[in-house]
């Protein structure tokens, strides 16, 4: 079944055209990487799908409801998560009340205005699930802009994964990582995916994490599709290394 | 931080014993000071929740300063003497007039935001100065009521400066304690998260706009319960009470104090009212010298006095 469908989805910035005409198809359970050179459209492709952005023209489909155009709170309550290129925590508040937030929003105590987030069994115990899940529950009680570059993109998927999304993005989740790193922020979004069977659609640099984790791929250029399919198709396709991998791949 | 939290409460209840106590020894002069400072500390938390949590800065709160002092100076004027009927009417014409405002105001950013909330509360300050057979125009409303307090079988007139001073310190306990209990709660969180990022805000399903007109209709009713005390408290409502010089007194209050110290609005307002009360009988130019003060607060102190007391002694307060 599939959890997300896009059809005849296009983006202009005036004459400029960022998507062209993008219909895609993701299932339950897949792990997709998105690749393509710098300005294909991938990240347009994320703010349009989370309502950051709203289409010029097509519609998105999430678990066949037709969520096109809808603001970002409205998007997340549907069931899906994004973490961003560049890091987006909460840089003043502490690492708990980072992960707080979105928690409070499953439980729909956003609102609560005598109740503190803290004293709540249920909450708290959550919050620190999710932390321990990255690594980051003796972090707790430090303000999230102190942590190191790796710690906040930690927290950052950390954040998108705490109101228990089905279909999470990651817009390069290992942008200026060093390798060891890089290699944790990647077991870690496979843990994650196996053991909450989320579906993940991912915009990666990286080949080798790409063709490591993702079980199909789909290559955009010029804000449009031109390749799709398993790893060892697209890593094969002509079209592909002329406009993307390059020969030595 | 951790050794010391229960300094916070240490200053809080001492504080309140020295407000309870104050009535016994301190002259009556004293006591409008201290009634004045119960009231612009009101106001000034009420601009505090929007701008030190929600991180929008209102150059307009004065508006409901304002229409709480008038809308309880007039029901004092034309219907009754109990204070009931003139509390609530104030804050649902408060109410009523901050949700319209509110959310025409808070929907283009935070820059926009100071913007709206000066032009409104300047339209509120022509319709009063001009509305001169409802408002008494430039005249005001003389001779406002200070009302009775009946419940069950008591009637307490607040004529007397110490009841009114008492009822005052009731309703400021009350206040500041919902307050506290707000900003520390997932509903203060969920604001502060829009102050901190709103752009991340919107992707853990909060939607920035309906929680700030929120915390902007709190803080008008904050605004207005004050104005209402005020007009008591002085036997007057006018139209300066609207004026923009009035809505900066807030932000002044809360600067000195801390924007970001829970006590923050409170010393502050104490500070200023001080100041302003025992300079301007030893210097004429009081105005240059409230600018020294805030030039040296925002370049030496930017954290307030109480922010700064919180950081040297390592504590909440």
């Amino acid at each position: 079944m599939s959890i997300l469908r896009t059809t005849h989805l296009s983006k202009r910035f005036g004459k400029f055209r960022a998507l062209n005409d993008i219909s895609m198809e993701v299932k339950e359970g897949e792990v997709r990487a998105i690749i393509g050179p710098n300005g294909a459209g991938k990240t347009t492709f994320f703010n349009v799908l989370t309502g950051k952005l709203k289409p010029s023209a097509g519609e998105v489909f999430f678990q066949e409801n037709d969520i096109t155009g809808r603001p970002p709170y409205e998007i997340v309550k549907y069931g899906i998560g994004r973490s961003f290129q560049i890091i987006n925590v909460f840089a003043g508040l502490t690492v708990f009340e980072n992960i707080a937030l979105p928690v409070l929003n499953i439980y729909r105590k956003n609102m609560a205005f005598f109740s503190r987030p803290q004293l709540r069994d249920d909450i708290r115990a959550e919050c620190f699930s999710i932390l321990k899940k990255i690594g980051l529950e003796n972090e707790a009680d430090r303000i999230a802009g102190k942590l190191s570059h790796g710690d906040k993109k930690k927290l950052d998927i950390g954040i998108s994964i705490a109101h228990r999304p089905k279909l999470l993005l990651l817009d390069e989740a290992t942008a200026g990582l060093n390798p060891r790193e890089n290699r944790n922020i990647m077991n870690l979004i496979r843990e994650i995916a196996e053991r909450e069977k989320l579906t993940i659609i991912l915009i990666e640099h990286d080949m080798d994490a790409v063709f490591a984790v993702s079980n199909r791929i789909t290559v955009f250029q010029q804000g449009a599709i031109i390749a799709e399919g398993r790893p060892d198709e697209v890593r094969t396709n002509k079209l592909v290394i002329d406009a993307y991998l390059g020969e030595d791949f | 931080m951790k050794n010391n939290v229960g300094l916070g409460w240490v200053l809080a209840i001492s504080t309140l014993v020295l407000l309870t106590a104050c009535p016994l020894f301190i002259s009556s002069f004293g006591l409008y000071l201290l009634n004045e400072i119960l009231i612009y500390s009101l106001f000034s938390y009420g601009f505090y929740l929007l701008f030190s949590h929600g991180g929008y800065l209102s150059f307009g709160q004065a508006a409901y300063f304002a229409l709480g002092a008038y809308s309880a100076a007039l029901m004092y004027k034309h219907f009754c003497t109990s204070i009931w009927l003139p509390f609530l009417v104030a804050i649902a014409v408060t109410i009523i007039v901050s949700i319209v405002l509110g959310f025409l105001s808070v929907r283009l950013g935070a820059l926009y935001f100071a913007f709206l909330t000066l032009a409104f509360a300047q339209m509120i300050y022509a319709i009063v100065f001009r509305w001169r057979d409802f408002t008494g125009g430039d005249d005001g409303i003389p001779d406002v009521s200070r009302g009775i307090v009946d419940f069950y079988f008591t009637k307490i007139d607040l004529g007397p400066p110490v009841n009114f001073y008492y009822f005052t310190l009731i309703l400021f306990v009350i206040l500041v304690y919902i307050m506290r209990l707000i900003t520390r709660s997932s509903f203060g969180l969920s604001l502060r998260s829009i102050r901190d990022n709103m752009d991340r805000t919107r992707f853990v399903g909060v939607n920035p706009q309906r929680y700030l007109l929120i915390a902007f209709v709190i803080s008008a009713i904050y605004c207005a319960v004050a104005g209402a005390l005020h007009g008591s408290l002085t036997k007057m409502a006018y139209p300066e009470l609207s004026y923009w010089s009035t809505s900066a007194e807030p932000i002044i209050m809360t600067l000195i104090g801390g924007i970001y110290t829970f006590s923050g609005p409170f010393f502050g307002a104490m500070i200023y009212i001080l100041l302003k009360t025992y300079l301007m009988t030893i210097i004429g130019n009081w105005v240059l010298f409230l600018g020294i003060v805030l030039l040296f607060i925002v370049l030496f102190f930017r954290k307030g006095v109480m922010g700064f007391i919180e950081e040297k002694l390592s504590v909440k307060l």
